[in-house]
């Protein structure tokens, strides 16, 4: 740990202050491996798909898939269905008024026992729309992060019933939510999306629905329905359960609910189109009484399942069904109420429709739903049972344990492939109870199957029993193998461990402690004890600096800071040089540094709202929004020519300015004309690259295709390149022909120069304009700094304090960079068109380092290895003495401490606000990004401030 | 004075556009109105004045009751209407998080608060005075 490198004093910090960082480094990463291993849970997505002619199993009874047992089926899903919106209000304690609305399903469960019955389904979290239809379709537990998901489109690769349909030949028609077009762009024989992202709009999906629902129901040009309603789901996130909305949502849905029994009833004669189909309303999630869901408490978990199949199963079905949570309604009349897993849907859905299993279903067949469907007890099977006159049970019991016995060989297939292929499998020690489990139920099986035909002097009725008990014993080993699997997989898919993110948040805040205390040792240190003036002076700033990071990381704790983090962050690099000016002012001397910089602030908040207005992307955000209005102002013509004009005419003016840095800065002559050529060489190629991407000038094919592909890799070639010279340079000058400052300084010019112009490019053409708020705000704070150190010149002479305001304005600087270049912290904010610059093919691991350049490049990279700058420029002015390069080294890790530091705050409040929001609606769609955003860019900024000790060391 | 405030709120992020300018305008003028109006009533174009109200450090020291009648109170809006910029990016979606309303709730009670303020310290300062005339 750290405490080793801690124990160095005075000069002998100069050689082991490497060693610190990758301390720190080593113990960031393993708090944040700890934290990502409990949080995080990740599943590996098997591109593997089940198939028509599988050989299901070794034993006779279940070679095969099972034979279908309903034709058509109808699947209603209303979105957000709580429990108590379908079981009658007497299952409650108490009678709320949004109770009892959906009567008409009541009176069916109550009225037609034998043929309609109400579930309550439990689901798993995340209880996330998508998550939950993907868990729908597929059978498993969709995690956060699927991997093995392609990256933006979020189609689903991993097998599912609505793949199995279409590959069965069944036909699907869809209606309502748009989110099924998504996740199966071509699965859909006819569909009908509305817009789902519209959490207002209480009416257009579910009208969109209404005026297909009816119509379609009489036609026969399908075999599966799905009619997704969101009315319910909305309404609930905007007013709640309890609102007069809600209840007239539930109460149209009544009225809707009627007329499609009413008319599946008058279709259902024999040989009507629906005479064998399944009606499912359902709900793919429940919410809380102020329209949340996402987390995993009973309120958002329990959704309801309502199954009716207008053919009645005879009356044996009841003692399959059970009684036993059964109650009287409003009515006096008895309704029951079966438990099922949602986990269970997919499996026992593509069982009715006799369609092969989902490949990574972990489900198993619900007998109840499955006894509700007349089809499954027509005794047409001629196979082993034939022989012996059977009654509908046994025969049922049969059929149902053929199922379960297919369904575990497919589960147990399952396992053995994923076991094989994931990075992340079970525990050994329950996999193989498991797997001792399947093969008892195995071996039972085919115990069960030689009694079937015995000889015929065996009474019938004492057969019957014998039969029927071994029957049900088989069930129950084939369900409790599969329903101990469901709970290993439960545990490993949907269970924060949260010992290990504890460990990790612990680790994680006792680093940030460590460092803290370093630093604070650090000053300490090199205080010569002489002069007690300078460190009182510093405590205002140090305070200063320590609110705004507190203000900073405390706006964490909020999902609406997170998203307008940017802002915050630019708010607060306004205040420090607010209060920069305010303090100058005070003293007389206002110079124009800090001028510029205010103006800085407001360039760079036009920019990042620019990126903000992407992110929503929606037509209103740009109405308003000062480009367009200056576009409006000169004319589209205009606004096009300057759009293609102002990067090279900034890029023009970066050049200059980095020519001119290079000039001051190198001061090695090799070197210098080295990094001056290739960086006039480099944004050549980036001109040339802009300009045969515009439409302004016309090109002949061939000088287009060279500044397509070939501008870009000279000019990723020319940064290696230099880098390679300076790290070469750095390794093998002789390190007394230059004095330490400036040895320093030309090494992080050569540095820096190596990677702007690959991240230039990258960054496309606003790449330019950032470039120049870069260079202005970090000369800004250069320069301002260096003000500061002349005022208190007096009695600073032998100080090397470095100031916190600076390091803390530069991170700022960074974070507001961050959002500058149009990025934010969600997945589909990465810019994947920057990943295939110079390049058309993709190969993931060139990609994705051009990938991970170009999102961190502006904000990580660039902004650490220039650290040196604040450090050096904060020493030039300071009187020349003996011990000059032990106090510049003294400054530098201190800066670079202090950066970390910051970074480490920031990524610690990150955490734990993480780890309180765990359960929070939007955990998943902004919470985790974020602290994944965070945790890599925490490891990067470590791993840059070590290599950048032993580079500048 | 508007001028001024208004700048700053742009810096910190005011949103800029036509239909804001307005409301922007009257909030610049009641923040001049609070801070620089009595400052220049009461100092003029003496250049050590204003300096001494924009520093913190007169609070302890100074011995003139105008300063802190003036100070005070244009401090106090300046903190409060800062103060008062944090509920605006909540998604609570209330009619006053729009822009220059909670901040010029911020700046009022920042104000009055700073009157408060320099009610107290005017009482403080008299009888510190008093016991060192004793």
């Amino acid at each position: 740990m750290a405490a080793p490198a801690s124990r160095h004093r005075g000069s002998s910090w100069g050689r082991s202050w490497p060693l610190l960082f990758v301390a720190i480094l080593a113990l960031h990463s393993l708090a944040i491996y700890l934290f990502t291993r409990g949080f995080l849970l990740t599943r590996t997505e098997l591109d593997l798909h089940s198939h028509r002619d599988d050989r299901t199993g070794v034993s006779p009874g279940c070679s095969s898939w099972p034979q279908p047992a309903v034709d058509r089926l109808v699947i209603v899903v209303l979105d957000a269905l709580r429990f108590d919106f379908v079981a009658p209000s007497t299952f409650f304690e108490e009678k709320q008024p949004w109770m009892d609305k959906l009567q008409v399903l009541q009176k069916l469960a109550a009225d037609e026992k034998n043929s309609a019955r109400i579930f309550k389904a439990l689901a798993d979290p995340p209880t996330t729309s998508l998550q939950r239809l993907k868990a729908l379709t597929t059978g498993g537990l969709p995690t956060f992060i699927d991997v093995g998901n392609s990256f933006g489109a979020p189609a689903i690769v991993e097998d599912n019933i609505m793949h199995q349909l279409v590959k069965s030949g069944k036909r699907v028609v869809m209606m309502g939510d748009d989110t099924w077009i998504q996740l199966y762009p071509e699965h859909f024989n006819k569909s009908f999306p509305y817009p789902s992202f519209n959490v207002k709009d209480l009416d257009t999906v579910d009208n969109g629905v209404i005026d297909h629902l009816l119509p379609s129901l009489h036609e026969n040009d399908w075999d599966v329905l799905i009619a997704h309603f969101l009315g319910v789901d909305h309404a609930g996130h905007i007013f709640g359960v309890d609102s007069t909305p809600m209840i007239q949502k539930l109460e149209q849905y009544n009225q809707i609910l009627e007329d499609v029994i009413d008319t599946l009833k008058s279709l259902s004669t024999p040989g009507g189109p629906h005479e064998n189909t399944l009606l499912l309303v359902m709900g793919d999630h429940g919410q809380t009484l102020n329209g949340d869901h996402g987390g995993g408490t009973a309120e958002e978990v329990e959704t309801s399942l309502f199954a009716w199949s207008p053919k009645t199963p005879p009356d044996a079905v009841l003692s399959v069904l059970g009684e036993n949570s059964c109650n009287f309604d409003l009515h006096g009349k008895e309704v029951c109420v079966s438990t099922m897993q949602q986990l269970d849907f997919a499996v026992t859905v593509s069982a009715l429709l006799g369609i092969p299993f989902p490949f990574g279903s972990i489900g198993r067949v619900n007998p109840e739903l499955y006894a509700l469907s007349a089809g499954t007890w027509d005794n047409q099977r001629t196979g082993i049972n034939a022989c012996t006159p059977q009654d509908d049970l046994v025969a049922w019991k049969m059929r149902y344990a053929e199922v379960l016995c297919v369904n575990s060989w497919q589960v147990k297939r399952y396992i053995d492939q994923y076991s094989g292929s994931s990075i992340i499998g079970f525990s050994a020690e329950y996999l193989h109870h498991v797997e001792e489990l399947y093969s008892k139920a195995q071996a039972n099986w085919s115990e069960v199957l030689k009694p079937t035909c015995p000889s015929e002097t065996a009474k019938g009725e004492e057969f019957k029993e014998s039969a029927s008990s071994a029957l049900q014993l088989q069930i129950d080993a084939y369900s409790s193998f599969l329903e101990s699997f469901a709970k290993l997989a439960r545990s490993a898919w949907t269970e924060f461990d949260l010992w290990l993110m504890g460990t990790g948040l612990l680790l994680m805040i006792l680093s940030v402690i460590t460092q803290a205390y370093i630093l604070v040792r650090l000053n300490a240190v090199c205080q010569p004890s002489d002069q007690e003036c300078p460190s009182s002076r510093i405590i205002p700033k140090l305070s200063f600096a320590f609110t705004l990071v507190t203000i900073r990381a405390a706006s964490l704790l909020s999902n609406s800071y997170i998203l307008a983090e940017g802002r915050v962050t630019n708010f607060l690099l306004a205040t420090s040089c607010i209060a920069g000016v305010w303090s100058s002012a005070t003293n007389g001397n206002f110079t124009i540094e800090e001028f510029i910089f205010l103006l800085l602030n407001i360039f760079a908040r036009f920019g990042i709202e620019l990126g903000m207005s992407k992110q929503i992307a929606g037509p209103t955000a740009t109405k308003d929004h000062p480009v367009s209005i200056i576009c409006d102002i000169f004319g589209s013509s205009f606004c096009n020519v300057s759009m293609d004009i102002f990067p090279i005419i900034s890029l023009a003016m970066v050049t200059c300015i980095v020519l001119k840095l290079i000039a001051y800065a190198v001061h090695q002559r090799f070197l210098k004309y080295f990094i001056i050529c290739g960086t006039i060489l480099s944004y050549a190629f980036i001109a040339n690259y802009w300009a045969s991407e515009s439409t302004l000038l016309s090109h002949t094919k061939a000088v287009q295709e060279i500044g397509r592909s070939l501008a870009p890799r000279f000019v990723y070639a020319i940064g290696g390149l230099s880098l390679v010279i300076s790290v070469l340079w750095r390794l093998f000058a002789p390190v007394d022909s230059l004095k330490f400052n400036k040895r320093i300084t030309s090494l992080s010019a050569a540095m820096l120069c190596s990677w702007s112009p690959t991240i230039l490019m990258l960054l496309g053409r606003q790449g330019a304009f950032v470039a120049l708020i870069c260079i202005t705000g970090a000369w800004c704070i250069i320069m301002l700094q260096q003000k500061y150190q002349k005022d208190s010149k007096l009695d600073i002479t032998g100080s090397c304090v470095a100031n916190p305001v600076s390091v803390t304005q530069w991170s700022l600087l960074a974070v507001c960079l961050f959002y500058l270049t149009g990025h934010w912290c969600t997945f589909d904010g990465l810019r994947y068109g920057a990943a295939f610059i110079g390049f058309d093919n993709f190969h993931i691991i060139r990609q994705g380092f051009l990938l991970s350049i170009d999102t961190f490049g502006v904000s990580h990279i660039l902004p650490v290895l220039s650290l040196p700058f604040v450090a050096i420029h904060c020493y030039n002015t300071a009187s020349k003495k003996s011990k000059v390069k032990d106090v510049t080294i003294n400054i530098l890790i201190q800066v670079h401490l202090m950066y970390g530091l910051i970074t480490a705050i920031t990524t610690t409040v990150t955490i734990v606000c993480v780890t309180i929001q765990r359960r929070h609606l939007m955990v998943w769609g902004l919470f985790a990004p974020k602290y994944v955003f965070d945790a890599i860019g925490l490891l990067l900024t470590d791993l840059l401030i070590c290599l950048a000790s032993f580079y500048y060391s | 004075g508007a001028f001024l405030n208004a700048f700053g709120a742009i810096v910190l992020g005011a949103p800029v556009g036509i239909k804001y300018w307005i409301a922007t305008t009257y909030w610049s003028c009641l923040m001049s109105l609070f801070t620089f109006v009595p400052a220049a009533c009461v100092f003029g174009a003496s250049k050590v004045d204003w300096q001494n109200v924009l520093s913190h450090s007169i609070y302890g020291t100074s011995s003139n009751v105008a300063d802190y009648m003036i100070s005070a109170p244009s401090h106090g809006a300046v903190i409060g209407a800062w103060l008062g910029a944090w509920p605006m990016p909540l998604d609570w979606e209330r009619p006053w998080q729009e822009w220059p309303i909670c901040v010029t709730y911020g700046a009022i009670a920042g104000h009055v608060i700073g009157m408060l303020v320099s009610l107290i310290l005017i009482v403080a300062h008299k009888r510190r005075v008093r016991v060192k005339a004793d």
